[in-house]
C-alpha cells in the first residue's frame, strides 16, 4: 500500500518537473521534397536542446545522416520522424541525405542572432 | 545512384564481413566454419528483411524512438555476444558455435536493413534500376576484397600471436558500444555529451579510410565524451578478459 502511494506520489512529481521541459523543448522542422531539404540552413539557439522534426515529401525514403551531428535517422517516403539534437555550441553543423547525397545536404546554424 | 550504392555497401557491410573475417580466423580450426557463417547470412537478411517490413511499427514506440531503442538494444546484445565469446577457451564447442551463429546473424541483419530499405524505397521509383544493382555489385565487391585481405593479414597475425583476433575482436566489439550510445542519445535516453575532438581534416568519415576504421573499431571523426569514455571502459573490460583467458590457459597447458 504504502508502496503504491509512493509510487502514484513519484510519478506525479516527475510529471511536474518533467512535463514542463518537455514542454518547453523548441520545435524546428525541416522538410523533404524531390531529394532536397527545406530550409538548407536551420538556425538553432546555442546551448539548447531542440526537437526536430523532419517531414519526407518524397515517396522514396531519405536517411537524414551527420557526421558532426552524431545523428542518423531513417525517413520513410510520405511520412515523418524526429530526433533530439543539443545542446550545441556555435557552428555549422552540416547533414545530408545518405540516399541521395548530391542533392539532399543542409546545415544546422547554431547561435546565430536570427535564430527562431 | 551507382556512387551511393558503393558508399552505402562499403558504410554497411564492411563492419558486417569484418566481423565474418575475424570470426573465421578465430575459428579456423573448425571444418564447418563456412557453413555457419554461410547460414547466419541467410538467416540474418531474412530477419533483417523482417525488420524493415516492421520499422513503422517501431519507429512508432517510445514517442517516435522506437527504432533507436530497437538498435541500441541490439548492438548491446552483440557486444555481449561477443564478450562471452572471447571468455570462453577457443574451440568448437555447440554452445560457442550457437553464439558464434547469433552473432553472425545480428550484424548482418543490423548492417543490411539500411541497405534492404534503400532498395525497397528505390527499386520502383527511379528510371534505371540496375544502376543500384551495379552500384551494390561494386560495393559489395570491394567490401568483400578488404574483408579477405583482413582475414588474410589476421591469419599472418595470429599466427605470431594466438591472442591477436581475440584483441582485434575486442576493439570490433568496444567500437559497437559507441553505436548503442549514439542510438541512445539520438533517442534521448542518455544525455547529450560534448563533442571530444574533430579529426575529420585527417579522416573524415566519408573517406575510405575512414569507411574502414569505422568497420574496425566503430572510428568517428567526430565523438561524443561519452562514447570515448564508454570505447575505453569496454576494450579495458574485454581486454582483460583476453588475457584472463591466455593466462588460464597458459596454466593449463603447463599443468
Amino acid at each position: 500500500m504504502l508502496n503504491a502511494r509512493f509510487k502514484s506520489v513519484l510519478g506525479v512529481l516527475c510529471c511536474m518537473l518533467g512535463f514542463p521541459l518537455w514542454a518547453a523543448l523548441p520545435v524546428f522542422t525541416i522538410e523533404i521534397r524531390n531529394h532536397l531539404f527545406f530550409p538548407s540552413e536551420l538556425y538553432i539557439p546555442a546551448d539548447t536542446k531542440v526537437k526536430l522534426k523532419i517531414i519526407n515529401h518524397d515517396a522514396t525514403p531519405e536517411e537524414f545522416e551527420s557526421f558532426e551531428l552524431n545523428r542518423e535517422k531513417v525517413v520513410f517516403g510520405n511520412s515523418k520522424t524526429q530526433i533530439f539534437i543539443g545542446p550545441l555550441a556555435a557552428g555549422r553543423y552540416p547533414f545530408f541525405g545518405e540516399f541521395n547525397p548530391n542533392s539532399a545536404q543542409g546545415v544546422v546554424i547554431v547561435g546565430a542572432a536570427n535564430a527562431d | 545512384m551507382l556512387i551511393n550504392s558503393i558508399v552505402l555497401f562499403l558504410r554497411d557491410a564492411l563492419p558486417v564481413l569484418i566481423l565474418f573475417s575475424l570470426v573465421l580466423v578465430l575459428y579456423r580450426g573448425y571444418a564447418y566454419r563456412f557453413r555457419i557463417a554461410l547460414g547466419a547470412v541467410v538467416c540474418g537478411l531474412v530477419a533483417s528483411l523482417g525488420l524493415v517490413l516492421s520499422m513503422g511499427f517501431w519507429s512508432a514506440l517510445a514517442d517516435g524512438m522506437g527504432l533507436e531503442l530497437l538498435y541500441a538494444g541490439l548492438y548491446a546484445i552483440a557486444f555481449l555476444l561477443i564478450g562471452a565469446l572471447l571468455i570462453h577457451k577457443r574451440g568448437s564447442q555447440p554452445g560457442q558455435i550457437k553464439l558464434v551463429f547469433a552473432l553472425c546473424t545480428l550484424l548482418v541483419c543490423l548492417g543490411s536493413s539500411s541497405i534492404f530499405v534503400y532498395f525497397l524505397g528505390f527499386w520502383q521509383h527511379i528510371e534505371n534500376p540496375q544502376v543500384i544493382l551495379l552500384g551494390s555489385f561494386m560495393g559489395g565487391a570491394i567490401s568483400l576484397s578488404v574483408a579477405v585481405l583482413w582475414y588474410y593479414l589476421l591469419t599472418m597475425l595470429d599466427h605470431y600471436w594466438a591472442y591477436a583476433s581475440r584483441c582485434f575482436l575486442a576493439l570490433f566489439a568496444a567500437g559497437l558500444t559507441g553505436r548503442c550510445l549514439a542510438y541512445l542519445i539520438q533517442a534521448d535516453w542518455l544525455p547529450y555529451s560534448a563533442t571530444a575532438w574533430n579529426s575529420s581534416t585527417w579522416v573524415s568519415d566519408s573517406s575510405e579510410l575512414g569507411h574502414f576504421l569505422h568497420a574496425i573499431f566503430g572510428y568517428e571523426a567526430t565523438p561524443h565524451w561519452s562514447q570515448i569514455t564508454m570505447f575505453l571502459f569496454a576494450l579495458a573490460l574485454l581486454l582483460g578478459m583476453v588475457w584472463v583467458r591466455r593466462t588460464r590457459e597458459q596454466q593449463d597447458d603447463g599443468v
